[in-house]
């Protein structure tokens, strides 16, 4: 019986071991996988914590910026020796990347070396994901530069210096080359204006933008009946006409 | 005899008065540009740390300054300068900084001291990583219409000649160091930066001259440190993450050139107006003024003398009365100016508050990352050498 108690006893104590390096070993996996790499991932710190950004204040009011920071690296450091870092670790908030670095060293064995080059791994790939992220921005952007604007310009011609006076041609001030107004193009235009427009163009000149608007006067200014074909047909392209019914319309 | 003395003491006294029209000089100045490729060696890193905007803790006594558009100023400006470095070729790399840091061979930082569109004056100082200064300067610019033009080439700015100035100011300084002087200064530099994550392994390598505060190097770790190979990996991420952060300050740049510029060109001319008007205000007030007080001068018996007397009074007050009233003609202008300003003010809120916001949440989350690199490159250190380190002080 003592022996049968002593079997029960040995096999509970055997159940409970088991059990207890089962435990262990799950939080192992755990804190390795949460640190892989020491750094959060790149998902987790899309949604970062808004204390960590506390710590820069000098990026808010560039006016004031602390020496104690060099880079985003402060410079008090909390350097310790091997023989304090586990207490220390143990010690740090868990959500730091640091002490996650310095747990997941100890308790998965990984040297200090491999974690470095997985955390710098991890940055590359967190920056390389916000670089997408900006590029993608960027592209979605609708604002131009100054240089964009004046390109564009320059091909509809409207980066002359002057007002284009076309009133006396046209009969309307409103249709100026340069006029900032939206309004439609609606001035009387001569029996030779008319002749210049192609049969295919209203001419009231509705559903014009400024754009548009400028290069029908253009192309109604134009005495080179070739420029102003090119110039028509910038203005059809511009209208979102197809090729196909533009060259029949200037055909 | 007396009288006609009088007369042509205040007439004299007058002239210089009317002589107040002035001659402007608008500034253009050059970009010297790299004529071969510069050899690696002759390189340095140049950081531009966002301006200090310099906004006067009085607003209400300085209306026309307006806090918003000196904000974007303070970091519109510094990236000009970056691209305009960067166009020389005579330089590295060139980024923008949030911070302080110990990656660049060169930092330059500046103040805007005024920007209106027609004048733009604003101190620049520049260090190397040694910490020998290498400019101290306030810069100059009165900018002509024709900067404002758009049949310019549309990448130079207004003020640009102001950023041609500094570019080429810095190349001359540079052309006076030999090869092994840069190599040297970028050498410092790693170590700075090496000394910054463990203070207590590279705080050796470098000395600092008490008087001159200027570092020198007391000796360098060997070629195949692997310790210096990791810190290197460090600071190419610390450069990874300016590039980053370069992006978004590329952003706002874009997205305010126009807005700013269309700011500076309208602003420019009601500055121009409202200037012309005070001065022209001023000198009428000051002839009127100093018309009267010949008038009450003049002494005499005679007829001449007295419609002397009289024409000087009269003249003199309808002088000073005309002054009164191009003074508040100037007065509109200033309004003009105070609204324009009033109106891109809020427009530059909104887009500095988008990048700035990116920029602390990138920068906050980097700073765990790199204390993190701090404590493992202290552990690999220990492990590898199995030199126990210190605690590192403050420094």
């Amino acid at each position: 019986m003592s022996a049968y108690k002593s079997y029960f006893l040995v096999l509970f104590l055997l159940i409970n071991g088991c059990a207890s390096q089962q435990m262990s070993g799950s939080s192992q996996s755990k804190q390795s996988s949460s640190s892989s790499g020491g750094m959060p991932s790149s998902s987790s710190s899309s949604s970062m914590p808004s204390s960590s950004s506390g710590g820069m204040p000098s990026s808010s009011s560039s006016s004031s910026m602390p020496s104690s920071s060099s880079g985003g690296m402060p410079s008090s450091s909390k350097s310790t020796s091997q023989g304090a870092k586990s207490q220390d670790d143990s010690n740090q908030n868990n959500t730091t990347m640091s002490s996650q670095a310095g747990s997941s060293n100890q308790q998965l064995g990984q040297s200090a070396s491999s974690v470095f080059n997985e955390s710098l791994g991890d940055f590359d790939k967190e920056m390389a994901g916000e670089r997408d992220i900006i590029a993608a921005s960027s592209q979605g952007d609708s604002s131009m530069t100054a240089q964009e604007i004046a390109d564009m310009e320059s091909i509809m011609g409207a980066d002359l210096d002057g007002p284009i006076d076309i009133s006396g041609d046209l009969g309307n001030d409103e249709s100026q080359g340069n006029n900032d107004s939206e309004d439609e193009f609606t001035g009387e235009m001569s029996e030779e204006e008319i002749s210049r427009l192609p049969s295919c163009i209203d001419i009231d000149g509705s559903g014009e933008d400024k754009i548009a608007r400028q290069l029908r006067v253009f192309a109604i200014k134009e005495d080179d009946p070739n420029i102003r074909n090119e110039i028509w047909k910038q203005y059809l392209k511009h209208m979102g006409i197809g090729q196909s019914e533009i060259d029949k319309c200037l055909s | 005899m007396k009288n006609i003395t009088t007369f042509i003491f205040f007439v004299c006294l007058a002239l210089p008065l009317l002589s107040l029209s002035e001659t402007i000089k608008y500034d253009k100045v050059k970009l010297k540009r790299a004529e071969i490729e510069i050899t690696e060696d002759r390189l340095l890193d140049v950081g531009i740390f966002i301006f200090d905007p310099n906004i006067p803790e009085d607003i209400e006594s300085n209306p026309l300054v307006f806090p918003e558009i000196r904000k974007a100023e303070a970091r519109y400006i510094p990236y000009h300068l970056k691209n305009t470095l960067e166009e020389t070729g005579f330089w590295g790399g060139v980024w923008m900084l949030p911070d302080n840091t110990k990656a660049m061979d060169l930092n330059i930082s500046g103040r805007i001291i005024k920007s209106d569109g027609y004048d733009v004056s604003m101190q620049i100082g520049v260090w190397d990583i040694s910490g020998k200064q290498w400019i101290d300067k306030t810069y100059k610019a009165r900018v002509g219409q024709s900067s404002y033009s758009k049949r310019r080439d549309l990448t130079q700015d207004p003020y640009q000649s102001i950023f041609n100035q500094i570019a080429n100011d810095l190349q001359k300084i540079k052309i006076g160091y030999i090869s092994k002087d840069l190599k040297r200064i970028s050498e410092i530099g790693d170590l700075r930066f090496a000394s910054d994550l463990i203070p207590s392994v590279f705080n050796d390598y470098l000395v600092q001259d008490k008087k001159t505060s200027v570092y020198k190097i007391s000796r360098l770790p060997a070629n195949d440190d692997p310790i210096m190979q990791r810190i290197a990996d460090v600071k190419e991420r610390e450069l990874l993450l300016l590039d980053t952060l370069n992006e978004y300050y590329a952003q706002l740049y874009r997205e305010i050139s126009v807005p700013y510029e269309e700011w500076r060109k309208s602003n420019r001319q009601n500055a121009i107006n409202y200037e012309e008007l005070k001065r022209s205000a001023r000198k009428r007030q000051l002839l009127g003024a100093v018309a009267i007080l010949g008038g009450i001068m003049v002494d005499g018996d005679s007829n001449a003398s007295g419609y002397a007397q009289q024409g000087l009074m009269i003249g003199g007050m309808q002088a000073v009365q005309s002054g009164f009233a191009k003074a508040s003609e100037a007065k509109i202008y200033k309004e003009s100016m105070k609204e324009g300003g009033d109106s891109f003010d809020t427009q530059a809120e909104g887009l500095l508050i988008e990048v700035e916001g990116q920029t602390l949440r990138l920068t906050g989350n980097a700073q765990e990352m790199f204390l993190g690199w701090k404590k493992l490159l202290k552990q690999i250190y220990t492990e590898e050498t199995g030199l126990i380190l210190e605690e590192d002080s403050a420094q």
